[in-house]
């Protein structure tokens, strides 16, 4: 069932097309990842769903009703966000106090434990943390919450590596007990493409790419070998990226039918891989490519 | 719980903006007018206007207290409706307090300890000593209510409207004023004017209340369409 409507958004400042004409629909009980380069609108749409920011036109529901100054819709929604502003005189203590006054699945005593796991300080001030710590705070909101609709927008800047995984193992966990609909959006893809199982891109306002995570996984690989017959397995394909060193080379190609080309490849000898999500992304996103605009 | 009592909750705890502060600033105007009518003994005593300091700040915490927690209770789901009306419950709440609290001061300062033994009238001046009780508690509290709000409509214009907003809005009030004041002094209107705030100034202090309201639509409306 689809939780989340979104037809012909569009947001324009000052004759800028920060978003445009993005369509799109998100289904209950799945992660999606929010993909493409900062600034690509990726935080505007999620304020639009949120009913923090206004579309300049467009339509969105969100649990089958538009979600602006609607009860039943923002009390099931938590938008975790890079940007989150706290009260100046609020410790920690207080923000996450403030936040099991106001989110209806609150877990207190999850929240406890995730406070335990991130080592946060309770009684230290929000403007004495450091990013890492800030961003913390966010992750342990937005797991605690247990909102059906939850948002994540860069959520680990700061965090270090260790705790960053942290992060994806809660989550991971925390979703297979309490399944609910959770966004991802991240420039940091390989670190999360294990956990999407759905994949929106979105680049310059648009949205160039809605597929599923391992639909995507298969769309494209990398072929390598003696540069000519490369090259000549290659002729006529879709051909994202080219590197070559002395004769050998390597060609990423796109292309929906993957199994077909995999057994051709091996007949002539060449060596077939998978290219990693984040590989996909930034070929996806590069302008040179852009240009032919093959996915639609 | 209501996110309207989450978002009471949250005002509560940000003491320092709505108590602590307000409070210090009140009671360092006490502690310096007192030290004044001690040591110098000035043979009129001290009359002072210092309680207005906390009428002041009560607009400085209006402004404050948009600019901190609106973000944040946005941030945490909350609709922009039930943000204001948690807010306006803090603002009855807290308010009432201070007006008990200065109350208590003005019947100290009044009847149990005469003007502190200094003569320093400070909470109890005495224009306003012919009123009663209730009508006392009316004039504090309505007045504390006007003030924070006129700082909160002035913070959801600014969050609303931006730089420009503000600009054009005390740009106007400046050159209403000004116009105002061209024909005040034109027409002889001032003496008039005084003569009859001298005798009705208990009115305004009821006529701060529709100002009030006038304060709170005027945030609503803007409040309504204010983005993060």
């Amino acid at each position: 069932m689809s939780i989340v409507e979104v037809r012909n958004l569009t947001k324009t400042y000052d004759n800028i097309h920060a978003v445009q004409d993005v369509s799109f629909s998100l289904e209950e009980g799945k992660i999606y990842g929010l993909l493409g380069r900062n600034g690509a609108g990726k935080t505007t749409i999620m304020h639009i769903i949120t009913a923090q920011l206004f579309q300049s036109s467009g339509d969105l529901l969100v649990f089958g009703q538009r979600p602006y100054e609607n009860e039943a819709v923002l009390s099931q929604v938590c938008f975790i966000k890079e940007s989150q502003k706290y009260p100046d005189v609020f410790k920690i203590r207080d923000v996450l106090e403030s936040a099991s006054n106001l989110f209806p699945n609150w877990d207190n005593e999850y929240a406890l434990s995730l406070v335990e796991d991130f080592r946060l300080p309770m009684n230290r001030w929000m403007k004495k943390l450091s990013r890492g710590m800030l961003s913390a705070v966010g992750v342990i909101i937005g797991l605690a919450s247990r909102a059906p609709l939850t948002f994540f927008d860069e959520p680990y800047l700061g965090l270090d590596a260790a705790t960053r995984t942290l992060f994806y193992d809660r989550l991971r966990e925390d979703y297979s007990e309490h399944p609910r609909t959770i966004v991802l959006s991240t420039h940091l893809i390989d670190e999360v493409s294990p956990l999407l199982e759905h994949v929106l891109l979105i680049d310059g306002g648009k949205l160039v790419l809605n597929e599923d995570a391992d639909t995507l996984r298969g769309m494209a690989y990398t072929v390598s070998g003696a540069a000519k017959e490369v090259a000549a397995f290659t002729e006529g394909k879709d051909v994202l990226e080219r590197q070559s060193m002395g004769g050998l080379s390597a060609v990423t190609v796109l292309s929906p039918n993957g199994a077909m080309e995999r057994r051709e490849a091996a007949e002539l000898g060449l060596e077939l891989s998978a290219v990693p999500l984040q590989q996909l992304m930034v070929r996806l996103t590069d302008p040179q490519y852009m240009n032919k605009a093959v996915i639609s | 719980m209501t996110r309207v009592h989450g978002v009471v909750k949250i005002h509560l705890k940000d003491k320092w903006t709505w108590i602590y502060i307000p409070w210090m600033i009140l009671l360092s105007s006490f502690s310096i007018n007192f030290l004044i009518a001690a040591l110098a003994a000035p043979e009129a005593g001290v009359k002072t206007g210092g309680v207005l300091s906390i009428f002041i700040y009560m607009m400085v915490t209006g402004i404050i207290t948009m600019y901190n927690t609106f973000p944040f209770a946005l941030g945490m789901s909350v609709r922009r409706t039930d943000y204001f009306k948690g807010t306006f419950l803090a603002a009855l709440l807290i308010n009432a307090l201070t007006t008990v609290v200065l109350l208590a001061l003005f019947l100290i300062e009044e009847k149990v300890i005469p003007e502190w033994g200094v003569s320093l009238q400070f909470f109890s001046l005495a224009f306003l000593r012919s009123f009663n009780l209730l009508e006392l508690f009316g004039i504090f509290f309505l007045l504390l209510l006007n003030m924070f709000y006129a700082g909160f409509a002035i913070s959801c214009l600014q969050r609303r409207f931006g730089r420009t907003g503000m600009f054009v809005f005390f740009g106007g009030l400046l050159a209403a004023g000004s116009i105002a004041s061209y024909f005040l002094t034109a027409n002889n209107g001032w003496m008039t004017l005084f003569g009859w705030l001298a005798e009705h100034y208990d009115l305004l202090f009821w006529w701060s209340l529709p100002l009030t309201l006038l304060y709170m639509v005027l945030s609503y409306l803007m409040m309504r369409r204010t983005t993060v």
